[in-house]
């Protein structure tokens, strides 16, 4: 019963699911393309730079993939918040804060996951890279260019963590109808509720975007 | 004749093990030199050290050459790219400048190699003959004052030693060339003067 309601709200296509839906699409995607564009540059650059305390900066980095997002969304929301120092730009309960959170999550993850895939490209083109005399900048961009489809695959990996965020999300963002409710925080919500049908049917779409996330992956894996 | 390299009292060491030792050598700039020894005489080390790919432990290195030169490694390296895109790479991305006719460069040197029908073909997926054919010309099309070998020729069939080693002789007149190689008939064919290595020093 509880599956069939499930999947009746799935294929009824309801405003109130498709609302929540797209803006968990929105905010989660767009976290993970403001993250990759600026930080995959920075993991290349952290490969091809010699300097003190590199091993120091990718522990640092790695370490920061265990953040507990509750913890994130506790710090942001202490910024953002009335007596917080970016109290003036009233981002506390927007999709902005989300987006926000989601962004300080998934960039250890890009970062890190950027740097292995971007290590084995460095080593075979560096005398080449070298020898041409090529620039920095010109270095990251023919890295990030060979290594296109292992950065594709931490993209969705990113992706994926991001759509699953629930922590950080719910403090800053507020779960707010029409406004800020992403998927997971209504599952919280409708959950407690006892709107089991509404939390099922979003689980389940949850889970199918993730499957599909899978079955990029292993696409871009399989090129 | 002046020195284009001089190497003054030259070490290498990994893991506390010389691969070099106290190497004292200049290099002139005309002709062939080639670089010669068993495996692990640290041919290849030098051939880095003397294009400034990696720096010396110890000793010092005189180079009186502007980068970029052009480097043909001993396993071709190449960009997952088309031929062109690759040649393309070297050309725009190298510091020597060329006239900004890339692709008009990229077909002639192609065609004056009878390669024009490789130009769109994914570099990666040709065979190591050929890879190693557009590695040489995409060393060559920047116009590197001088040119460095690793075994070129170390992993391929006769038809493409032969090809290679006619290709090398020809650059060898405009551009002065250095080679490593354990093959002594083709480096004496196209070398004017050699070095031999033996554990990391040089032997007369």
């Amino acid at each position: 019963m509880l599956f069939t309601d499930a999947f009746e709200i799935i294929f009824s296509l309801d405003t109130k699911f498709l609302e929540i839906i797209l803006l968990s699409l929105k905010t989660s995607i767009s976290a993970v393309i403001i993250s990759s564009i600026l930080f995959m540059p920075l993991a290349a650059l952290i490969v091809i730079t010699n300097y003190k305390g590199k091993n120091m900066t990718i522990v640092f980095v790695n370490a920061l993939m265990g953040l507990p997002p509750v913890v994130v969304g506790l710090f942001l929301y202490l910024i953002l918040s009335a007596q917080g120092p970016l109290a003036a730009y009233k981002l506390l309960y927007t999709p902005s804060a989300m987006l926000i959170a989601q962004i300080i999550i998934i960039t250890p993850i890009i970062i890190s996951l950027s740097i292995e895939s971007i290590k084995p490209y460095f080593e075979e083109y560096r005398d080449y890279l070298k020898s041409i005399s090529i620039s920095k900048v010109n270095t990251i961009k023919t890295l990030l260019e060979e290594s296109k489809n292992s950065l594709s695959i931490n993209f969705v990996a990113g992706l994926g963590r991001a759509l699953a965020e629930v922590g950080a999300v719910i403090i800053v963002g507020g779960n707010i109808a029409h406004q800020t409710r992403v998927m997971t925080t209504s599952i919280v919500l409708e959950t407690s509720r006892g709107e089991l049908s509404m939390a099922m049917s979003l689980g389940i779409t949850l889970i199918i975007i993730s499957i599909l996330l899978n079955t990029l992956l292993f696409i871009i894996k399989e090129k | 004749m002046s020195y284009l390299i001089r190497l003054k009292n030259i070490s290498y060491v990994v893991n506390n093990k010389y691969i070099l030792r106290n190497i004292d050598y200049s290099i002139d700039d005309e002709g062939v030199l080639a670089i010669l020894g068993p495996n692990g005489a640290g041919k290849t080390t030098l051939l880095k050290l003397i294009a400034n790919l990696i720096n010396p432990t110890d000793g010092i290195i005189n180079y009186n050459y502007k980068m970029p030169i052009g480097f043909v490694f001993q396993r071709p390296v190449l960009l997952n790219r088309s031929v062109e895109d690759n040649l393309m790479h070297a050309l725009k991305y190298s510091t020597n400048k060329q006239n900004k006719n890339y692709k008009e460069t990229i077909k002639n040197i192609l065609d004056e190699n009878d390669l024009l029908h490789l130009l769109k073909e994914s570099a990666k997926k040709l065979s190591g003959g050929e890879q190693q054919l557009i590695s040489i010309l995409r060393a060559c099309i920047i116009k590197p004052e001088i040119l460095f070998f690793d075994e070129p020729t170390s992993n391929l069939d006769k038809k493409y030693k032969k090809l290679i080693e006619t290709l090398i002789l020809q650059i060898s007149k405009k551009i002065k060339v250095i080679m490593v190689s354990q093959d002594d008939v083709m480096a004496k064919n196209i070398a004017n003067k050699l070095l031999f290595l033996e554990k990391g020093s040089a032997i007369d």
